[in-house]
């Protein structure tokens, strides 16, 4: 690359950028659901279409990573929780694949490695020594 | 598993060091199997108990008491000696205590050189060395990239019944040289940096202490009789006979292969003459 050239622009690879907007997709379900918590504990009668779609839109994103990593009497189970009308059924859906993302390293936070500072070969080999 | 306390020297681990040192060397026993080059070195000011956590530490890696003969060395000439021994009679651990060895000049070159070649040689026998010495600043930055030392023992606070150790990785032995390089008082580097673990280690059982403190006293009585002979026969060094004529070494060296005289005495690589000598050189001058 020229590094002279001030038009140059860098890219994300497009695996990254599918995880940003699956990332993006969940927070919006996770939000939807908020707002349903929110109006139905007050006593209000609160819509679940908006949690419902939202739900059905992750699943689609995912779909086809789903039906390659679970297995099949899983991945139907996964499907008719994500496609009922019944919001506790699309809300254990979206539970589950919030595990599977867990699972992938996609929403995974703890990554750092645990190392006791008792053990001096432990930290030895941690720091590349 | 019931851990007998036998005798006052050892604690409730059964050891005669507290928690957190026995992992660490069973840790290094396993990257010792995997004849991965291996070195424990254990600093401290003089008679902080240096040899005796040293002694300790490799009887406690051998699981049996060592051989204070054939494994514990003073010295770097004694210590290419017995690693030799340890090799041919299977023994896994060696100590090398310096005992003053770097007193002399140029000692720590050939020393640094000497550990150095040791390690690139003979890590495929599974031997750990065990290093004591005052300061642990004086190795080679070479060992340290070729991350030959993985555990630094420092000694402090020696009191009557028991010492104290700090153990520090690889890792924070590169920030304690950093911190001793800048700082006005070294040894204040250890305060600085946070140490892995640390405790307490006991005295060796007295017979063992006892038995230990003759072959100390031995390797000194060598150097305090040679230093004792050279008085009584009144002898003079190479270096001394050179001040007394006013010439060279080279000088010397010619005058003495002309007059074809040798040495009355030699030790290591010094040479010492008597005063009947001095007085034929001190003719040739004029």
């Amino acid at each position: 690359m020229d590094l002279q050239d001030v038009t140059a622009t860098t890219t994300t690879p497009p695996a990254d950028l599918l995880k940003i907007l699956i990332l993006q997709r969940r927070d919006e379900v996770i939000q939807s659901i908020q707002n349903y918590y929110k109006m139905s504990l007050s006593g209000a009668s609160a819509p679940s279409n908006i949690v419902l779609s939202r739900v059905r839109s992750l699943f689609f994103d995912l779909e086809a990573s789903l039906r390659r990593t679970k297995l099949l009497k899983d991945f139907t189970e996964l499907e008719n929780l994500c496609f009922s009308n019944d919001i506790n059924n699309a809300i254990k859906g979206f539970r589950t694949i919030n595990m599977w993302l867990d699972e992938k390293g996609v929403t995974k936070i703890d990554t750092r490695m645990k190392i006791d500072p008792r053990r001096v070969e432990n930290e030895n080999s941690a720091s590349g020594l | 598993m019931k851990t007998a306390r036998q005798g006052y020297n050892l604690y409730k681990n059964g050891l005669p060091f507290s928690n957190g040192l026995p992992e660490n060397i069973n840790d290094l026993k396993e990257r010792i199997e995997l004849k991965k080059a291996s070195l424990i070195v254990i600093d401290g000011g003089v008679g902080e108990g240096k040899t005796t956590l040293a002694v300790q530490v490799a009887d406690y890696f051998q699981q049996s008491p060592i051989n204070l003969k054939k494994q514990l060395s003073m010295g770097g000439k004694e210590f290419q000696e017995k690693f030799k021994v340890c090799i041919d009679e299977g023994l896994r651990v060696i100590i090398y205590d310096e005992a003053g060895d770097f007193n002399r000049r140029g000692a720590l070159t050939s020393f640094n050189s000497m550990l150095n070649r040791v390690f690139e040689t003979y890590r495929g026998y599974k031997i750990l060395v065990i290093l004591a010495l005052p300061n642990f600043g004086v190795l080679d930055k070479v060992l340290f990239e070729n991350q030959i030392p993985r555990l630094l023992i420092h000694c402090y606070g020696r009191s009557q019944n028991y010492g104290n150790y700090k153990g520090y990785s690889l890792l924070r032995m590169f920030y304690l040289r950093d911190k001793m390089s800048r700082l006005t008082v070294p040894p204040q580097a250890y305060g600085r940096v946070e140490p892995n673990f640390f405790g307490h280690f006991k005295d060796l059982n007295p017979s063992r202490s006892q038995e230990l403190e003759n072959i100390s006293l031995e390797g000194k009585k060598k150097v305090l009789n040679t230093n004792i002979e050279k008085i009584n026969k009144n002898l003079f060094s190479s270096h001394e006979i050179t001040k007394i004529c006013n010439r060279s070494t080279a000088w010397l060296s010619l005058k003495l292969t002309e007059l074809n005289i040798k040495p009355n005495y030699k030790q290591g690589k010094t040479c010492y003459y008597s005063d009947e000598i001095v007085e034929r050189l001190k003719a040739e001058v004029r």
